[in-house]
């Protein structure tokens, strides 16, 4: 199978809003940047294929209920992605949004917001594809640059996860300052 | 009475079976696309269907109190509103749980214990606003990932008191 380059951006693009997880619901939201994730590999016809998504790399935890701090890898870092876990589950409703890549350790990178205005996703420091459908989108273009054999979807994610070709880079970054969202 | 139900997935059309859905979850459903759909021109009403084991795993987890204790039965049901497509598709989520128990003295003693959790599942990482209802024998809860959708919102302000304000004679 073809490899597959990952690149984290150190810089934000955007922001969004989240909680603070995993107990802090009364706290209300808090604004989080937003970072560019760059995918590079190559197709079928061994181009080469840029595809850049908006994504979350830091978040807020709140273990007590009370004090809120902001989590996430923030220095340079590259590790290659474990595997793919497909019982890994994001939403309530069965969903090809489910499941997720295992970076190392608890650290993944799974789905996110399809967009400001509807859900609040938290984060503590997995990297989460925002936009509808998004990490679908993701995930399509995963399989289209590594060319795995496997005859269905979640065996194909299955199979890229355990050839370990592709690998993720995150360039150093600033903590964002703990922000609440104003309403 | 067999209905079918389509559930869009990646572009493929799956055909569902759903039998015997409440009269209350349909109650509940009815308002709720009555409410989001405002303003739409071109939507799709869409049901997800999940296992019963997946999920009695997944409201175990999300509430402090085990709903199933003394429960008959339940309805699951994934109920999605969506407009446009592609980057422009547009999704707002509802999910209604409804119990039965053996008598009304449980439902209620499952919901005062739910309304203590603060309104909010615990443990998932898509924030989930939920609000237990309590009609005889029967409890709702019903909950969404679509928390600040503005008619979302609205919907889960007022949902307690419309099915109050309905008869159903069998819930």
């Amino acid at each position: 199978m073809r490899s597959i380059k990952m690149t984290v951006g150190g810089t934000p693009i955007g922001k969004s809003v989240t909680w603070a997880y995993p107990n802090g619901q009364a706290l209300g939201l808090f604004e989080i940047p937003t970072y560019k994730l760059t995918v590079n590999g190559t197709d079928a016809q061994r181009r080469t294929v840029t595809q850049d998504f908006e994504v979350f790399r830091f978040g807020v935890l709140c273990r007590d209920g009370r004090t809120a701090s902001v989590v996430g890898l923030a220095k340079l870092q590259t590790y290659t992605i474990m595997a793919w876990l497909p019982n890994y589950r994001v939403h309530s409703a069965r969903s090809m949004e489910n499941g997720g890549w295992q970076v190392h350790g608890d650290f993944l990178i799974h789905d996110g917001p399809d967009g400001p205005n509807d859900e609040v996703f938290a984060s503590i420091g997995c990297i989460e594809i925002m936009g509808p459908n998004g990490f679908v989108v993701f995930n399509d273009l995963l399989i289209s640059l590594s060319g795995p054999s496997s005859a269905s979807r979640d065996e194909q994610l299955v199979e890229i996860g355990r050839a370990k070709n592709m690998t993720i880079t995150y360039q150093q970054a600033k903590y964002p300052p703990l922000k609440k969202k104003s309403r | 009475m067999l209905r079918w139900t389509g559930f869009a997935l990646s572009g493929v059309t799956l055909l569902v079976a759903n039998e015997g859905s409440s009269p209350l979850s349909d109650f509940v459903k009815h308002r709720f696309v009555q409410q989001v759909s405002s303003g739409l021109k071109d939507y799709r009403v869409c049901e997800a269907f999940s296992r019963d084991d997946e999920k009695k795993a997944f409201f175990k987890k999300s509430f402090d109190v085990d709903v199933f204790a003394g429960a008959q039965n339940f309805e699951s049901r994934e109920i999605f509103v969506e407009e446009g497509a592609g980057k422009d598709l547009r999704r707002v989520h509802l999910g209604i749980l409804t119990l039965r128990y053996s008598n009304a003295a449980a439902a209620a003693g499952i919901h005062g214990s739910l309304s203590k959790q603060g309104g909010f599942f615990k443990g998932t990482e898509v924030l989930t606003r939920f609000v237990p209802i309590h009609v005889d024998q029967a409890l709702l809860v019903v909950y969404s990932e679509s928390v600040q959708n503005e008619h979302v919102k609205s919907f889960m302000e007022a949902i307690e008191a419309q099915v109050k304000d309905e008869q159903f004679s069998s819930p």
